[in-house]
């Protein structure tokens, strides 16, 4: 009965999203506040029912009951209740769902804050998130439910895919569709603004951006996890490989960090509204091509779990989306058109636009690498891998020139830069820079790339402690100690300090990243129980493997003594599991990580007399990844804060303009 | 029972859309555009008023030489004039606003060098 009941709530929702659309447009065209105000409610009512229905999904996982198809393919008794929460998107039935919730309660959020503020605008934007909104529970209803019953219940279920039972998992994958779906948002608001001919008033800015703030974050976390999963549970030592569907989930988060940015002109300047407005319906048409790649699309993908033969409907709602927005974008653009132009080629918005014009470079890129092979099977019957070395190779100046705009940008002021300005502002950290390359070449690093790009982020980092350097000492000197003057710098000014403390995360990714591309060790030892094998300054001996049988698998657990310039460190017991359900085995790397670096042993197939080879890694700074993850969560948080406002002088205006017209 | 569960949910979103019709006031909902021409006036206000936070900032911070300090300052003051003039506001208005801007001016210096009062958020972005 309370599958029943959720398998119910799935057409009432999509009822609803469908009236909230009609109702949204046709009320604003008629000019009819009751039927535009019953839209909006029946957009409010869609994550009541959608929670019914998960509630259900959750239940039947719970209680094991394989008449659910997508219980039954997902699920079997063997698997720990835990991993329900993993179950429930492991498939392409329940991650639709998941996107279908999240979508609706965000929806809702969005339309319940934006209403006070953007009136004339809300209608539109609400009618464009119920669109999509109806667009996925229309894909759930009637081409992938997952509540439908199976007409013979079978003893036992399929079981989840092994490669998920990681704890990762519980985190990645939800975070990352609810990034990949949550820059609807910030869409539907630009959108609606621009049908509502508001899109070159900037009325709509603050909110745009806040939610593009907030699409941005959830992003870059579901990049972050992503790499992270990859590094622990796949076992080839790295965190990214350019795979599809990582650089399907890349290729939105350049665009929105390319719109985060941009969209701050628009609102300081009154400039770039046409480039923000392609900026936003180039996020979003990549957030969608990055749910068609991963689910089912023509590119083969080592990690499309939610993969279904459904992805060229996803395709199709892309390319619906895009030609809308386009006809919208022609339609208005005599409203986008700015007052302004740029005052001079030296200044932060020249900065921002060169950082615009590079990000959508690495986004097309990227994209073009992606989808590459595709056009080369379809046009020659040729099959063309594009792997890292094409991306590295050309994304990696274009990066890097990325983290020096990044470095320079914050530091140049609005309209204008003199000449004895940026040089006054980019001494030191230029000197830094150079005193970082001198450094890391005495250390013995000798690749150039690796102390270019080094000595990159050396200025990026100097110019923002530079900053909060002054800016504490300026405030020390009137009596406050140190950590307070500091704090109260970065409070007094969130949103600048904020930002700042994202870029700080940024560069701690990019040296991890430099570190570990550049000066990554790695070595295949075969070894026998007993056996001792060195590798950089670590020795560790393999003691031994024991098996431990489960219902659904067995796993084989190797035991590693290991010690780092004959000071030992500890045991490490990397190991390798058999599913015999799914056909697969999936290996657990055992890792030690520190801020230098990682030591990192992975197994393959043991033998019957305990003999495996090990692949065993050194990997510098790649701590410095995960660990600027919390960082950009700081700084996120910092830079969305609310401040109290001070003096609010243009609050005088509305007042004095009207007492001027009295 | 599971009759009752269907109409329960089948109520939830029609309650909700009749709502407006039966019981609802939303009289202007969605009708009025937002972007008065005052409201116009205003952003370019606020906006030339953030310039003048934002180049403050950087020059209590060291980052702006005088003369791009002052040149930027009369390029934010200039727009707030014209803003002003727009509105045709009386002689007495216009100096209460202008000695605004001094303070909210002089309380971004107190942020940066140090004082009980912060600048707003519109000045360090």
């Amino acid at each position: 009965m309370i599958v029943d009941t959720g398998y119910v709530a799935l057409p009432i929702a999509l009822l609803a999203a469908g009236y909230s659309i009609a109702g949204s447009f046709i009320g604003i065209r008629l000019r009819l506040p009751e039927l535009v105000a019953s839209a909006r409610y029946a957009l409010y009512t869609i994550p009541i029912l959608l929670l019914v229905s998960t509630a259900s999904l959750t239940y039947a996982f719970v209680t094991a009951d394989f008449s659910v198809r997508y219980v039954a393919e997902n699920s079997n008794l063997a698997m720990p209740k835990a991993y329900t929460w993993v179950a429930f998107y492991a498939g392409n039935a329940g991650s639709l769902l998941w996107l279908a919730l999240v979508l609706s309660i965000l929806t809702a959020v969005a339309v319940k804050m934006i209403r006070g503020r953007l009136p004339y605008t809300t209608p539109y934007a609400a009618g464009i998130m119920a669109m999509v909104l109806a667009f996925f529970l229309g894909v759930i209803v009637f081409l992938a439910n997952p509540l439908e019953r199976l007409p013979v219940t079978p003893a036992d279920g399929q079981g989840i895919n092994p490669l998920l039972v990681h704890f990762g998992m519980f985190i990645h994958p939800p975070v990352q569709m609810t990034g990949l779906v949550s820059v609807a948002i910030p869409f539907s608001i630009a959108l609606g603004a621009l049908v509502a001919r508001s899109g070159g008033r900037d009325a709509w800015v603050d909110l745009g951006r806040t939610w593009a703030m907030i699409s941005w974050t959830i992003l870059t976390l579901g990049l972050m996890l992503g790499s992270w999963w990859a590094y622990t549970i796949l076992g080839w030592g790295g965190y990214w490989a350019w795979d599809p569907v990582e650089n399907s989930a890349l290729m939105p988060w350049l665009a929105m960090t390319a719109f985060v940015h941009s969209i701050m002109v628009q609102k300081r300047r009154g400039m770039f509204r046409m480039w923000n407005m392609v900026l936003i319906i180039v996020g979003f048409t990549m957030a969608q091509m990055g749910m068609f790649i991963n689910r089912g699309g023509p590119v083969p993908s080592v990690h499309s779990f939610a993969q279904s033969t459904m992805g060229w409907l996803f395709l199709f709602f892309m390319a619906f989306t895009l030609a809308a927005s386009l006809i919208a974008f022609v339609w208005r653009l005599d409203s986008l058109k700015s007052s302004r132009g740029l005052d001079s080629m030296v200044s932060r918005e020249s900065a921002f636009l060169a950082q615009n014009v590079l990000f959508l470079a690495v986004a097309f890129i990227t994209l073009w690498g992606t989808i590459y092979p595709v056009f080369s099977e379809a046009a020659q019957d040729v099959t063309v891998t594009v792997g890292a070395p094409f991306f590295n190779r050309v994304n990696g100046p274009l990066l890097l020139a990325l983290v020096v705009l990044m470095g320079v940008g914050p530091l140049l002021p609005w309209r204008r830069a003199t000449a004895s300005n940026v040089v006054t502002m980019l001494r030191l950290p230029l000197a830094a820079g150079a005193g970082i390359a001198l450094v890391v070449v005495l250390l013995g690093v000798r690749q150039p790339v690796a102390v270019l790009a080094l000595s990159v982020c050396a200025v990026a980092a100097a110019g923002i402690l530079h900053e909060w350097y002054r800016g504490t000492r300026t405030r020390s000197r009137r009596g406050e100690s140190v950590p307070v003057a500091f704090g109260r710098l970065l409070m007094a000014n969130r949103p600048r300090y904020g930002g700042y403390v994202v870029h700080l995360a940024i560069l701690m990714l990019a040296v991890g990243a430099v570190g570990s591309s550049f000066y990554g060790v790695q070595r295949d030892f075969v070894m026998r129980p007993g056996d001792e094998a060195a590798i950089d300054d670590y020795s560790f001996r393999y003691m031994g493997v024991s098996r431990e049988e489960f219902s659904d698998r067995f796993e084989d657990t190797a035991r590693f003594e290991v010690s780092k310039s004959d000071s030992y460190l500890g045991v490490m017991r990397p190991f390798r599991a058999f599913y015999h359900t799914h056909q697969i085995a999936a290996t657990r790397a055992a890792i030690r990580s520190t801020p230098i670096e990682d030591f990192y042993i992975v197994p393959s197939e043991f033998q019957p007399d305990g003999s495996a080879v090990f692949r065993v890694y050194v990997n510098p700074l790649v701590w410095w990844m995960w660990a600027s993850g919390p960082v950009l969560v700081l700084g996120v948080l910092l830079a969305l804060s609310p401040q109290r406002q001070p003096a609010p002088v243009a609050a005088r205006l509305p007042r004095a303009a009207q007492a001027a017209r009295a | 029972m599971l009759i009752l569960a269907v109409i329960v949910l089948t109520l939830i979103p029609t309650i909700a859309i009749l709502y407006p019709f039966l019981w609802g006031n939303p009289s202007e909902e969605g009708l009025v555009d937002e972007p008065s021409p005052s409201e116009e006036l205003r952003r370019r206000w606020e906006a030339a008023v953030a310039g003048l936070r934002n180049t403050e900032l950087e020059h209590a911070l060291g980052n702006l030489p005088q003369a791009d300090y002052e040149w930027l300052r009369d390029e934010y003051m200039t727009e707030a004039a014209l803003v002003m003039k727009a509105l045709e506001l009386e002689q007495q208005q216009e100096e209460e606003m202008l000695a605004a801007i001094e303070a909210e001016i002089g309380r971004v210096r107190e942020g940066i060098i140090g004082g009980a009062q912060e600048p707003s958020a519109d000045a360090a972005q």
